[in-house]
């Protein structure tokens, strides 16, 4: 159609006219040799079909593209993944970590702040039997006058 | 002065309609240049079934290419280079260019048989010798028409660079034909 209308027929064209060029009949020979199949059923047969293998094949790339496009997706799919479930696992082991730091540090600080308590509490008690025993002997020398 | 567009208004809806994903717009972009792209493809690869498998490729990747395109450009342009890449690959995994396929070349249905075969034979066996370059070249601008600015452009060369390699090729081919006629 529009072929037509904007270029040549192939072979068509003025052919170069520099003395250096091919031999017409030569270069006739190679055109003829060259040129597409005619189908005996008509010229634009040949071309429909042509047509309709570039149309099959332009679509088998086409959806051989997207299924590449798919492909890339789930690769990065698959690595976003396994980096994910690497990063889940580091944090979960340093936070294991944190929390058992934590945990010691809540175990010293009790342990720190417990301990003066208990000797004092010790030391009360002791002072306490200390004052008992104190009054005891004094009602002891009080009741033995 | 009006500078004409290097893109015609039919050419760029279906350009803009392809990109939106409507194929039927794209099928119509392959019937506008699908001739033009199959003779460059056959320049670079001679075999037909391997020109084709050039056109759909190079479809194929402008179809994928196709929000790259600049407007600006000229569609035919921008998809002949593709398909010449396309073929130009073709060519590279088929590096030794079996004598079979130039038998399958010589015995193709496409030849006038009023000419001359035994031309024909000598001519295309010769053509088949050339370095694949120099076979474009010397095919798309001696057989095809195209400039030495169209073929850099197809073959991403300078067009300096097509035009010595045209007269390198013709050289060639002239050397070839007179070894297959001593």
């Amino acid at each position: 159609m529009a072929d037509e209308l904007k270029f040549p027929e192939p072979g068509s064209r003025p052919m170069s006219s520099d003395k250096d060029a091919l031999d017409a009949r030569l270069a006739s020979v190679i055109r003829s040799a060259y040129k597409p199949p005619v189908d005996p059923a008509g010229e634009d047969r040949y071309w429909a079909g042509l047509e309709q293998r570039v149309m099959a094949r332009a679509a088998g790339a086409d959806s051989v593209e997207s299924g590449r496009y798919w492909g890339v997706l789930s690769r990065w799919a698959q690595t976003g993944l396994i980096a994910a479930v690497a990063l889940l696992a580091v944090a979960g082991i340093v936070n294991s970590r944190i929390i058992d730091t934590d945990d010691q540090y809540a175990y010293e600080e009790v342990v720190r702040s417990t301990s003066p308590e208990s000797v004092s509490a010790t030391t009360d008690l002791m002072s306490s039997t200390d004052a008992a025993s104190a009054r005891d002997a004094t009602l002891r020398y009080v009741l033995s006058r | 002065m009006t500078v004409p567009p290097r893109i015609s208004d039919e050419e760029r809806e279906l350009i803009r309609a392809a990109r939106e994903g409507d194929q039927t717009a794209f099928a119509g972009l392959v019937r506008m240049h699908q001739r033009r792209a199959y003779v460059v493809a056959r320049a670079i690869v001679t075999v037909h079934e391997d020109a084709e498998d050039a056109v759909q490729e190079g479809f194929a990747r402008a179809y994928q290419a196709l929000d790259r395109f600049d407007v600006k450009q000229q569609f035919g342009s921008w998809l002949n280079r593709i398909v010449a890449n396309a073929a130009l690959d073709i060519t590279r995994r088929k590096k030794v260019r079996s004598a079979e396929e130039l038998t399958d070349a010589l015995q193709s249905p496409f030849r006038d048989p009023a000419e001359d075969a035994e031309l024909r034979e000598r001519l295309l066996a010769a053509v088949a010798q050339l370095p694949e370059r120099a076979r474009s070249v010397i095919v798309l601008h001696d057989v095809e028409g195209y400039t030495h600015g169209e073929i850099g452009e197809m073959l991403g060369i300078p067009g300096g660079t097509a035009r010595s390699d045209l007269h390198h090729a013709r050289q060639r081919l002239r050397e070839i034909l007179k070894d297959l006629r001593g």
